[in-house]
């Protein structure tokens, strides 16, 4: 290490120590990374959440860059789509990584609770952590619907339709519960509008903030693993669990490792086999209604 | 720091993380590059606000067209005779006749600051703040004074 070099270190270290005066940055980065103690025998059941966070960032990113060009009014929604597909520099690009990472999310998140259901994860102490697992899961399903009307082609409308719809059959509050959903008597400019409002802001934000609170509530616990094992009830002196590994480095390496992995799949996918995530949802965008 | 002595190869784990943190780092700026493109002007933005065709022919001596380009105000001036052979006495009280400052294309770089000295083809903007000069030539109603030759002002109206 030449001179420049450490100089350079001892500056940052500098800094850091700095913030660390006035930021809890050193404590949260030893208590949920450095010296997170999780359990040694993760296997590949485990990488799911953090590729769930990975496709949560993608979606966030691209979803920012299309909300740039996308016009959410009956009128130019579809067209709006159509330029960015074809006159936004990468603009085809923002548009099928947004569309494939939403059937990426889904398959993701049922193997995240695959795993739960495999090995017991939502048992005592962890009903919290399941708990607020299917509330995230709720609220997905709730974005992605609000999410496929915006582009405003024959899947889209019908698609709100029916799901509207099926609100509708509720006995005695179907009717109203449905006019209140819509904002008029039929899927119109208005209801496209407001499920902008709630796909861009409301949604991610609750999204984002149960995904905190689900995180804060597995480091509380600390994970199960997949021989069942409780390793904080076996501790050596110095309070460090027996059977467990810091999660800085040995498992942000394995979930960039399965990031990677993720990615290679999700770029065939966006790139030559879209028909993968599009064969599942039925599409393409048809004609715009005519009304 | 861990040392030959743990059993493991330091220098090889250095030269591991190193090798891995550069691709990866180099990937991270990769995936930045669609971002960044994506913000600048698109095929339709640049499309219409490319270059601008104007017919011409119908523009007599003396006359100006105003011609919209980007949102500005384009004019195009043709010269008369007596706007030519009047341009080089006019040097003195004009404060860079031979468009010696760099402010216009390399080619209207001369005395008339245009390609052909019978077309001027400017961006209707005072270089000074901003403001649309006035189009006042010396056969029209003014009172800028005896020797106001043409033909453009700017001053506030409450001023002339």
């Amino acid at each position: 290490m030449n001179n420049l070099t450490k100089s350079v270190i001892d500056l940052l270290a500098r800094l850091r120590d700095w913030i660390d005066a006035r930021f809890p940055l050193m404590k949260t980065w030893n208590e949920h990374l450095a010296k997170y103690y999780a359990p040694k025998n993760f296997n590949v059941w485990y990488v799911f959440g953090a590729l769930a966070l990975l496709v949560l960032v993608i979606q966030i990113l691209t979803g920012i860059w299309l909300t740039m060009n996308y016009k959410p009014s009956a009128n130019d929604a579809f067209a709006s789509v159509e330029y960015i597909m074809r006159d936004v520099d990468w603009g085809w690009w923002m548009r099928y990584m947004h569309s494939t990472g939403a059937s990426a999310f889904f398959v993701v998140i049922y193997l995240h609770m695959f795993r739960a259901l495999l090995y017991g994860s939502y048992k005592r102490p962890r009903e919290l952590l399941w708990l607020s697992g299917l509330a995230i899961y709720l609220i997905l399903m709730g974005e992605a619907f609000f999410g496929y009307l915006l582009p405003w082609g024959q899947m889209s409308y019908w698609g709100a339709q029916v799901i509207i719809s099926l609100f509708g059959a509720l006995p005695v509050i179907g009717d109203d519960l449905s006019l209140w959903m819509r904002g008029d008597f039929v899927v119109s400019d208005v209801t496209l509008n407001r499920f902008f409002a709630l796909h861009v802001i409301a949604f991610p934000l609750l999204i984002c903030g149960l995904v905190g609170l689900h995180i804060i509530a597995l480091h509380e616990v600390g994970s199960n693993n997949p021989d069942g094992v409780e390793i904080k009830l076996h501790k050596n002196a110095d309070g460090v669990p027996l059977d467990g590994i810091p999660f800085h480095p040995y498992y942000t390496v394995k979930d960039i490792f399965a990031a990677i992995i993720f990615l290679i799949i999700f770029s065939v996918v966006v790139f030559f086999r879209r028909r993968w995530a599009v064969i599942f949802w039925n599409t393409p965008i048809l004609s715009p209604p005519t009304h | 720091m861990i040392t030959q002595s743990d059993g493991i190869d330091g220098g090889r784990r250095r030269f591991l993380t190193t090798a891995a943190t550069v691709v990866g780092g180099a990937g991270v700026m990769a995936a930045t590059v669609p971002f960044i493109s994506a913000m600048l002007p698109s095929a339709r933005t640049k499309a219409i606000g490319g270059a601008v065709e104007v017919d011409i022919s119908g523009l007599n001596p003396g006359e100006r067209a105003i011609v919209e380009w980007r949102g500005k105000p384009v004019w195009i001036l043709r010269r008369d005779d007596s706007m030519l052979s009047e341009l080089a006495a006019l040097d003195s009280v004009v404060s860079d006749p031979q468009s010696a400052k760099q402010q216009q294309p390399n080619y209207a770089a001369n005395q008339f600051r245009s390609i052909e000295p019978e077309y001027l083809v400017v961006i209707g903007v005072c270089t000074h703040l901003g403001c649309s000069p006035s189009y006042i030539t010396r056969n029209e109603p003014h009172k800028l004074g005896d020797d106001w030759k043409g033909v453009f002002l700017c001053l506030p109206w409450f001023a002339v």
